[in-house]
């Protein structure tokens, strides 16, 4: 239960927004400052203009609870062009409150959205270790035990994900039978 | 080559094999992508987008248009049966549409939604067809400053109309353009921020981007909801032929709102669901008395005309200037860039057959809706009941498989897994993901077009406001993003003043 409540803990206190503000301003910076190192002087002008448009964009959301009000609500309200009326696209509005309550779906201690995400990267890698042929069933098989589909549809999934594989292979000639650690020399 | 001998060059290619082969296969797999909800039209055509490499252009570009017009129906199945639209597009008919099912006339309303989408889808198209002469005339006044500009615009319109802060829409949407500056410049052989990495010095690819976006964070996104999309059984009752000639008494409803739909999806940025909610409006104030929200058979139509509507009117901005108004045309223009064909002058000059045979192939796909409408729908019903937890493997083993393939790169499944995460999160704090794409997909362009115009000016900035049309372009600009601050604040100085 510690590591359930640690967690919760640590999720309550990421905030989504700042890991994108956080990874426009990191890479904003960069190419700024790495565009006056370019050999061509011409090379940094579009990565100097659109990195500057990024990092004032950027720095204004980070600081805006801080600025004067006539800059604040052009800075974070919305101001929509084309207004639809709040009767008709209401509804979509209550399903977040509804989605955060929950942990999960299907019972299990870690968020379902996160979960999702780290099977996705752990398939990206292991596709690459052992070739996407391979990892694509084991992703199937790891992804419908964690949430709880039946065998009946893991059999009929497994077998699915190989064929998209396996039809890439064919159409496309693409060697995904192969990895760049392990199976390198490909297997079919 | 003139419009005439374009016009019968495009039709003998779409009537040939397998080019009309491909117009069924699409709208088939762009009705099933539509009524999946979480699913639709973008993230439909950006994992189809890859397999589409060994098919030519032609074929490539009209299965891609038949699968947004597939598309776009098919977002009205599960709105009717379930109530839960499968395309933003379709959301309007949800309100009369579901109400039609329980009253026990699904299939008719059903019938009623293909009849309308490919009627307006129809009439859309073939005056996007007749006035593509005067289209024409105008692309062709633009030169390089112009379109960078007007690459500028497609992003600031998107960030004033989508919903949330324009600063988030802006900094999405710059950042979209400035990861474009990774890899080896366009206008100099130099290379950029690629950490001396071979796998990067061709930059990231736009479509791996567009797939990490559209499927990969909705996947995501996707998860966190209940299991099953729909629970209840269907009940699949009503008349097709009731439908279909419920539909043809209200030519007015029809014409006016596929017109009004073809209008708002000019707009980059406004789309299919500002036009829904439009015409739905527009028919309850022409209709008093109708019993709108209570299985209104006006209020589908209109709904549901308006929404294939859009797709006429959001070609325009994205074949001709490259902006594309939404994330199904963003994708649309990145097949067209990466079968080597450029929105502007080329597509209606060198490619003019081209350009006529996607136009064509959209206006015969309505046909096929009509078909699958009347005689597919009653099977197409059990779709909208798929468990999200079996949709989201295989879109991701799709997505996964669809990124590697574009250049058998690792940067590429990189591309599509980080950018989908980063999207998600995106779409969690109302960053728009479209102006982001639209900034990756246009970024190229737009810097290729700026150093055009840097070097015809010898560096100066100032060949942006000394032409004519790149000035009013800029007056635009900053009209779009100005003009929601500026308004109201106008309005209460004129308040204060009386």
């Amino acid at each position: 239960m510690d590591v359930q409540r640690t967690y919760l803990r640590l999720i309550d206190r990421i905030s989504l927004e700042y890991i994108v503000l956080l990874t426009m301003l990191v890479s904003s910076v960069y190419m700024l400052w790495q565009s006056y190192e370019f050999d061509i002087g011409s090379a940094g002008v579009f990565p100097r203009l659109t990195g500057a448009v990024v990092l004032i964009a950027t720095l204004l959301l980070m600081f805006r609870s801080y600025l004067p009000d006539p800059l604040y609500s052009f800075v974070a309200e919305s101001a929509d062009l084309i207004d639809v009326d709040d009767e008709f696209t209401g509804e979509d509005e209550e399903e977040p409150d509804r989605e955060d309550r929950r942990i999960s779906v299907v019972d299990r201690p870690v968020h379902d959205s996160l979960m999702v995400a780290v099977f996705a990267v752990g398939y990206g890698i292991l596709g690459y270790a052992i070739g996407i042929l391979w990892a694509s069933p084991i992703f199937v098989l790891i992804y419908g035990l964690w949430f709880r589909l039946s065998w009946k549809v893991l059999l009929v999934l497994i077998p699915i994900s190989l064929l998209i594989g396996l039809g890439f292979y064919e159409a496309l000639g693409l060697r995904i039978d192969r990895g760049e650690i392990f199976l390198t020399e490909g297997v079919l | 080559m003139s419009a005439t001998q374009a016009i019968v060059e495009a039709a003998v290619t779409l009537f040939s094999w397998p080019t009309i082969g491909w117009v069924v296969v699409g709208i088939v797999l762009g009705v099933i992508a539509g009524a999946l909800p979480g699913v639709g039209s973008a993230m439909g055509m950006a994992i189809v987008l890859p397999l589409t490499l060994p098919l030519g252009p032609v074929n490539a570009i009209v299965l891609l248009v038949s699968m947004y017009s597939g598309a776009m129906y098919g977002g009205s199945i599960a709105a009717i049966l379930v109530n839960v639209p499968g395309t933003g597009g379709a959301a309007a008919t949800t309100l009369d549409g579901y109400p039609m099912t329980k009253q026990g006339k699904a299939v008719k309303a059903l019938a009623m939604s293909a009849t309308a989408s490919a009627t307006a889808g129809f009439f859309a198209v073939l005056t996007l067809l007749l006035f593509s002469p005067i289209l024409i005339e105008i692309v062709l006044l633009f030169g390089s400053p112009e379109f960078f500009l007007m690459a500028a615009f497609g992003i600031a319109m998107i960030t004033v109309v989508v919903q949330g802060s324009i600063v988030k829409g802006i900094a999405a949407g710059a950042f979209g353009l400035m990861i474009t500056s990774i890899g080896i410049a366009p206008n100099a052989p130099e290379l950029r921020y690629t950490f001396g990495s071979l796998m990067l010095y061709d930059g990231l690819d736009f479509i791996a981007a567009l797939i990490g976006m559209f499927a990969i964070a909705e996947m995501i996104k996707l998860a966190a909801k209940e299991g099953g999309i729909a629970d209840e059984g269907l009940d699949m009752s009503g008349s097709v032929t009731e439908g279909v000639w419920e539909t043809f008494r209200h030519p007015v409803t029809i014409v006016k709102s596929g017109y009004m739909g073809m209008l708002i999806g000019a707009i980059p940025g406004a789309g299919a669901t500002v036009a829904n909610f439009f015409a739905y409006g527009e028919a309850m104030r022409a209709n008093p008395d109708g019993k709108f929200g209570d299985g209104e058979p006006l209020g589908v139509i209109s709904a549901e005309a308006s929404n294939n509507g859009t797709i006429g009117g959001s070609l325009i901005p994205t074949i001709s200037f490259g902006i594309p108004g939404s994330g199904s045309t963003a994708v649309l223009l990145g097949g067209l860039l990466m079968h080597g064909l450029r929105p502007g002058p080329d597509l209606f000059d060198a490619e003019l057959a081209t350009t006529y045979t996607f136009l064509l192939a959209l206006m015969i796909g309505n046909v096929f809706i009509i078909l699958a409408g009347v005689f597919l729908v009653t099977r197409m019903g059990r779709i909208t009941q798929l468990d999200t937890h079996l949709i989201i493997p295989v879109i991701i083993v799709l997505s996964v498989v669809g990124g590697y393939s574009l250049r058998t790169n690792w940067i590429d499944v990189a591309t599509v897994l980080g950018l989908g995460i980063l999207g998600y999160m995106m779409v969690k704090h109302d960053y728009s993901i479209i102006a982001f794409v639209l900034g990756v997909v246009l970024g190229p362009i737009a810097e290729e077009n700026l150093m055009r115009s840097l070097q015809i000016s010898d560096g100066s900035y100032a060949i942006f406001v000394t032409r004519p049309i790149s000035l009013l372009i800029v007056i635009l600009i900053l009209l779009v993003l100005l003009g929601p601050y500026v308004k109201p604040w106008l309005a209460e100085r004129r308040a204060g003043s009386e």
